[in-house]
């Protein structure tokens, strides 16, 4: 419709055109500013600029490595050599250029004509596989004109094989003059390829560059890209973009409720650089993982391309912006940094936010759930020998811990044991007794400030049951001796009782680790002349089990009066303060309002006061005892008589982490971040805290007692908790079952309850006695050391001519007599002694390194669980077939006679050092001996001795054992077996085997 | 304080009376209470000016109140947007209907024609341009705000659904949420499927029941002021207000929260309902129920048989004595049953709110109303 025809119009029209006109044109405009913004938004996705960012440093990198590349290239004489033949070869090819120049033309109108007859030649045989089939059809139906095409067909046959030929003398042709070019340059091309070995890591950096650097590119090349790189045409450019950089994990699925679908990471969008080695000064999110080592690369444990990013680390995969990740901040410092820095709110609808740093580790258990220890994942390992040790699966049922003893000692016949205001006042705040105990506090905390009388009552009330209730302990060994204090002391420090027990609060460092909590397994050894009597402890020493059948603590086989002089040192030390401490009057008044509160529960008022009439002081503490028992749930962590079946009173924790965020209670908290870690943090450090504000019957109150935990300590639990997930089914990257993983697992946990690492070192951990050892035969029996120290010297002198190095990690002189005095080193264990003697040994400890004081401890375990320890050992060394057959003795081979020379004085000298048959080494300081020959037999395996002898370092480093078939250097002993080190070596074995099998 | 006594108000135990009071004086001048609003000034409000001073009020009270954090959290959520336009349009629209019929009731009181009035002699209205030009310009504005709408303001979605979690508060589709508080008053079957229904067939049957040619084509209230009047009601106060108070202010348990009032999981409120047959015998006669049902939950039967049975009748004897003639017995019959179905549901959320009223007749396993 024209101009002049709206004109006409106008007047028959009910709207103005004009006004529409200009409303339409506005309307336009929105709309067109509506598509901008869409553009935009879809646009202003900050990958891109991650991307380009990455670009730009990898950019800065690869010219830093080039420029390094050159100097060492710019050293290299090999390099200075080669590229001057490659100039000098590619003058004398300018030289001779007219001739290549010939023949490069020559080669290509050969080429041209090729091309042309290839084509004929396909257009044939096209034509004639066409004719071939109609001739077959025609014949077949007989056709009329069958005939004709068969001539169409013979025709092009010939046709076909004439161009054939054609081709095939152009390739002929082609090929003498390509050979000739070839040989032209043969030379050049020669030296090329030498320079190019050479350079090859520059010309590495140089074509990486090449395709990635502006500079480097050619005019159009440049143009082009910088071109794609401008905004909103850079949409286009293939370089950035999320496609490519997206992990897809075909066998880790996520649940969409009716279907499973393949993990899809696409953190690597922004996080360009963290498989790769070389960036790890980079600020995020372009830094390298900082362990490559053990995740993402190829050749690690968890390769990106098979776990993805969110396996571990949890968080939206999906996400491709900060937010959308669902990254969590560590704390609301850094909440509130990253609300500035990138608008981050948190994504309440994905329920696996990504963990934050300090929690990272709890993605590691979800597939190593089996283990007892995550190697390298410290907090995570930290946080689950807490748990254990201090007994939080008394009272919260967790898988992991399922078959667990008690974490507390037996309370059965606790009346035998202690007084009654010691139990009070114990109750009362454990931490005035000691300050470091694992019993934790279950009065005086910050819900219970308005009912302190009657919590006064209440722990009156379960010491009176704990005492009239259970048996009486009679000690079978009958009244301590007269003990020695300061013989005592210097036991406990030299029999290894360290190696589970703090002596001093100074023993125990601000930090902890699991070195620490090892030295925790049992009590601190302070105070315990106000807590118990010298017979009390002469009884648990010489027989723990006699007092508490299931007791970790185990027999020591000390003597009457080993036992009466430990006895008499530790009743020496007392808690003087503690002991000061006002235990207050019972309150018959407010007892009664205690139980009241009990029966009310399923009672009529009337009937409540006629049972209240009708009680005695001694039965409302009865009474009221076993239902506060009931209600802090002690028997979670001790053996109590009456509560042998009693269930345990907290939330089962097996699958906290995953437990849906509505069912934690913040209450009236409104400072916590609302998510199960702040939630936990608080629980951890005020288990109380959740009450505050509220009233509630003090029947009602939250009751889960105090434990104290530092920082890191709350820090490691929270870890633990994150940890225990519901499982994944889509997730399938458990560690494998196998029979060897079950049989470590198995023995890990083990070896975890009894504290074997609390004295030797399993699987490179452990020991954690060693520094005790040292700092007591270092200081407390240095003048015993002082006194051999003459004799020392001279083998000190030969020692090291043998080249010898003491262990690793020792400090000076204290690391040396800690590797001598601590109890073994077991790495290896499995590979070193027969399945039958670990087994016998295990059941009934014997001594075999007599210079040691640390005993060995009997801990009257059964046949399943020695078999389990056992296997454990086998299957760390990957002793698939653990037994052997006795070695061959022949006392008339000239080679037991060649073992038998080489063992004496004049030639090894073995029993310089080593026990044989009891006989200890003359002249020999104690720090120097070496275990019985006499056993060997017995004890190693046949196998194991002849690698020992041939490297006793590489089995056990720091090993004193000298070594006399070094593998590469010559015989020192050829004048033996003609020189056959495994020959001399087996002689020498069965040499040894012979003492034991004498015995 | 304010804000607190904001709060208080918007409790639909006050609310809902002051709504259903003001109601009768929202609407332009009739004989109903034509002295009271010229006396107020109310008739101000069909001016332009009026209109303008309205749509600042609401729309000042909103943006003010939207200074409360815990209120701007509120209307701000992405599902909320739908109902916040809901709210100015229906004031928008009701203001400018009820404008035009303002101006026609004065000008058929002058004897003038309406102002939709249109002499097919002298004046056209032409497909095109006319028509189809506002409704491309319609048709773009519309896209273009749509585009801006789902560019800036993210599609609320949520985690997968859980079959063993259920959200807290889990609400309907705010479209929905009238039908979901109707729920809090009546049994499913009732508020589920017995009321929608009505609703639906009712909504059918209008074009049968007001059959009145004379006020066709356009905008009066004078003279078709019974209908506008109970389709309003029906519209804004049993579902545009329902709409309001699901969204904005049932929160947690469904529990009732003021526009101010932070959403509290553990907010507890005394719910203890009891049957109108427990009102009359235990409170009012302080006799135990009586063994017979019939008997029991006479005061409930009473009421019903009221309702729907005597009052129709009564009206129809008294005030609306010339509808009724006009009507007809089977259309007024069948418009009084629509009424007194949409009276109920007032009627029950009072009870519930002034005598925590669980059911006015309960015969369990049967029927409870």
């Amino acid at each position: 419709m024209t101009d002049d025809k709206q004109d006409q119009d106008s007047d028959q029209r009910y709207y103005n055109s004009h006004v529409l006109n200009i409303v339409f044109t506005i309307s336009s405009l929105i709309f067109l500013v509506s598509i901008l913004a869409m553009f935009k938004k879809d646009y202003d996705r900050e990958w891109r600029d991650h991307q380009k960012r990455f670009r730009e440093i990898t950019i800065e990198k690869d010219k830093a490595a080039l420029v390094e590349a050159e100097k060492a290239l710019g050293a290299q004489e090999e390099f200075a050599q080669l590229s001057e033949a490659v100039a000098s070869l590619e003058d004398s090819k300018a030289q001779k250029q007219g001739e290549i120049d010939a023949m490069d033309e020559a080669l290509a109108t050969l080429q041209k004509k090729h091309k042309v007859a290839m084509q004929g030649m396909n257009f044939e045989m096209a034509e004639l596989s066409a004719v071939t089939y109609q001739f077959e059809q025609a014949r077949e139906h007989g056709d009329a004109h069958a005939d004709e095409i068969h001539e169409k067909y013979e025709s092009l046959v010939e046709s076909s094989n004439e161009k054939a030929l054609e081709v095939e003398v152009l390739d002929t042709k082609i090929a003498a003059v390509e050979e000739q070019i070839k040989q032209a340059l043969a030379e050049l091309v020669d030296a090329r390829r030498k320079l190019g070995v050479v350079t090859a890591d520059r010309d590495l950096i140089e074509r990486r560059l090449a395709t990635l650097d502006p500079e480097r590119m050619d005019k159009m090349t440049q143009l082009g890209d910088k071109v794609r790189d401008l905004p909103i045409l850079d949409m286009m450019n293939a370089r950035y973009n999320v496609r490519d950089h997206q992990i897809i994990v075909n066998d880790i699925t996520e649940d969409m409720i009716f279907t499973r679908v393949p993990r899809v990471d696409r953190c690597t969008v922004c996080h360009v650089g963290i498989d790769r080695a070389g960036y790890e000064g980079q600020e995020n999110p372009h830094k390298s993982h900082p362990r490559l080592d053990l995740f993402l690369s190829a050749s690690s444990a968890h390769p990106i391309k098979e776990f993805g990013c969110t396996s571990c680390h949890a968080g939206r995969g999906r996400g491709t912006s900060f937010t959308s990740a669902s990254h969590m901040p560590l704390d609301s410092e850094e909440r509130q940094q990253w609300e500035e820095e990138h608008h981050w709110h948190q994504l309440h609808h994905w329920d696996r936010p990504m963990l934050p740093e300090k929690y990272t580790e709890a993605g590691c258990y979800e597939c190593h759930s089996g283990q007892t220890e995550v190697q390298g994942a410290d907090t995570l390992n930290l946080g689950l020998a807490l748990m254990s040790r201090a007994g939080c699966y008394g009272c919260h049922e967790i898988k992991a811990y399922k078959n667990k003893g008690k974490a507390g000692p037996s309370l059965a016949s606790v009346g035998s044991k202690v007084s009654r205001d010691w139990a009070y006042r114990w109750i009362q705040d454990p931490k005035s007794f000691r300050a470091h105990t694992w019993m934790p506090s279950f009065f005086d905390q910050s819900n219970q400030k308005d009912v302190r009388d009657r919590n006064q009552q209440e722990i009156h009330s379960m010491v009176h049951y704990l005492f009239e209730t259970g048996s009486k302990y009679e000690g079978p060994f009958g009244k301590a001796p007269k003990g020695d204090v300061s013989a005592g002391a210097d036991l406990v420090r030299g029999l290894g009782c360290q190696g589970c027990h703090m002596l001093e609060d100074e023993d125990y460092p601000d930090t902890l680790d699991l070195q620490v909590l090892r030295r925790q397994q049992g009590p601190q050894l302070s105070g315990l002349g106000s807590k118990t009597t010298a017979t009390w402890i002469y009884n648990w020493l010489k027989d723990p089990k006699s007092y508490h059948a299931e007791t970790r603590m185990p027999n020591l086989r000390l003597s009457d009066q080993e036992a009466a002089d430990v006895a008499a040192y530790l009743v020496s030390r007392k808690a003087t303060d503690f002991d000061a401490t006002a235990v207050p009057d019972v309150n018959e008044g407010v007892l009664r309002e205690v139980a009241r509160d009990f029966m009310a529960k399923n009672m009529t008022q009337a009937q409540t006061d006629r049972k209240l009439q009708a009680m005695s002081t001694d039965e409302l503490h009865m009474y009221a005892g076993e239902k506060l028992i009931r209600r802090y749930g002690c028997f979670g962590c001790h053996e109590i008589a009456g509560f042998e079946d009693a269930r345990p009173i907290g939330t089962p924790l097996t699958e906290e982490a995953t437990k849906a965020l509505l069912k934690f209670d913040f209450g009236l908290q409104h400072d916590i971040e609302h998510i199960n870690y702040g939630w936990f943090e608080a629980k951890l450090k005020d288990p109380r805290i959740f009450d505050h504000g509220l009233e509630k019957d003090p029947n009602d109150r939250l009751k889960m007692p105090n434990f104290g935990f530092s920082q890191q300590s709350v820090d490691a639990l929270v870890t633990a908790l994150l940890s225990f997930r519901k499982p994944d089914e889509g997730l399938k990257k458990m560690v494998p079952r196998s029979p060897r993983q079950l049989a470590i697992e198995a023995g890990e946990s083990l070896v975890n309850d009894l504290n074997c690492r609390g004295c030797h070192i399993v699987e490179d951990r452990g020991g954690a006695i060693r520094d005790s050892m040292a700092h007591w035969y270092s200081n407390v029996r240095k003048e015993e050391v002082a006194a051999t120290e003459d004799e020392d010297d001279e083998w000190a002198e030969e020692e090291d001519a043998w080249g010898e190095e003491e262990e690793e990690g020792g400090e000076g002189e204290g690391g040396s007599l800690a590797v001598t005095y601590s109890p073994p080193n077991l790495n290896g264990e499995g590979a070193k002694v027969q399945p039958d003697w670990l087994f016998s040994f295990l059941h009934a400890p014997t001594t075999i390194r007599p210079w040691l004081t640390v005993r060995m401890p009997t801990y009257g375990l059964s046949d399943s669980q020695v078999n389990t320890i056992v296997k454990y050992f086998n299957a760390l060394d990957d002793q698939d077939f653990p037994f052997a057959s006795p070695t061959h003795i022949d006392k008339k081979s000239p080679d037991y006679k060649a073992g038998m020379e080489m063992f004496s004085a004049a030639v090894m000298n073995c029993t310089r050092c080593h026990i044989q048959g009891g006989k200890t080494p003359e002249g020999m300081p104690a720090d120097n001996w070496a275990p019985d020959l006499a056993m060997a037999g017995k004890r190693l395996k046949p196998e194991w001795l002849l690698q020992w002898f041939e490297d006793p370092q590489a089995l056990l480093p720091g090993t004193k054992m000298p070594q006399f078939w070094p593998k590469d250097a010559p015989n020192s002993m050829p004048q033996f077996l003609d020189g056959d080190s495994l020959r001399q070596r087996s002689a020498v074995r069965q040499y040894l085997f012979s003492l034991s099998n004498a015995e | 304080m304010l804000k607190h006594w904001i709060n208080v108000a918007a409790d639909p135990k006050i609310s809902f009376p002051i709504l259903m009071f003001l109601y009768f004086f929202l609407v332009p001048p009739t004989n109903w209470f034509e002295k009271w609003q010229k006396r107020l000034r109310l008739d101000y409000i069909w001016t332009t000016t009026g209109g303008w001073i309205l749509h600042t009020l609401v729309i000042g009270g909103i943006l003010l109140a939207a200074r409360d954090q815990n209120f701007l959290k509120i209307i701000s959520k992405p599902d909320n947007i739908p109902i916040l336009i809901l709210i100015l349009t229906s004031v928008f629209f009701l203001w400018f209907s009820m404008k035009q019929a303002r101006d026609n009731d004065l000008r058929i009181e002058k004897g003038e024609k309406p102002n939709e009035y249109c002499d097919p002699k002298t004046r056209n209205v032409l497909v095109w341009p006319d028509l189809v030009y506002i409704e491309t310009i319609a048709a773009v504005l519309c896209m273009a705000a749509l585009i801006f709408w789902s560019v800036y303001l993210q599609a609320p979605l949520e985690e997968p659904a859980n079959p063993t979690l259920a959200p807290n508060p889990s609400k309907a589709p705010w479209y929905f949420l009238a039908l979901q508080e109707m729920l809090v008053y009546f049994d499913p079957w009732l508020a589920g499927v017995v009321f929608p229904t009505v609703i639906i067939v009712g909504l059918m049957a209008l074009p049968y029941i007001d059959t009145d040619r004379s006020t066709s084509g356009f905008y009066s209230f004078s003279r078709r002021k019974l209908f506008i009047s109970l389709f309003n009601f029906g519209w804004l106060v049993m579902w545009v207000y329902l709409i309001i108070v699901g969204t904005f202010m049932r929160g947690p348990n469904w529990n009732f929260f003021g526009p101010f009032e932070p959403w509290d999981v553990h907010k507890v409120v005394p719910m203890n309902n009891i049957d109108l047959s427990e009102v009359v015998w235990i409170k009012l006669l302080s006799q135990p129920l009586p063994d017979s049902i019939v008997l029991r939950e006479s005061p409930g039967i009473i009421f019903l048989v009221f309702l729907f049975g005597i009052l129709p009748g009564l009206l129809g004897k008294t005030c609306l004595k010339g509808f009724r003639a006009v009507m007809g017995p089977a259309k007024y019959g069948t418009f009084m049953f629509l009424s007194m179905m949409a009276l109920l549901l007032p009627i029950k959320m009072f009870l519930r709110w002034i005598m925590s009223l669980k059911y006015i007749v309960t015969i369990p396993g049967w029927f409870n109303i």
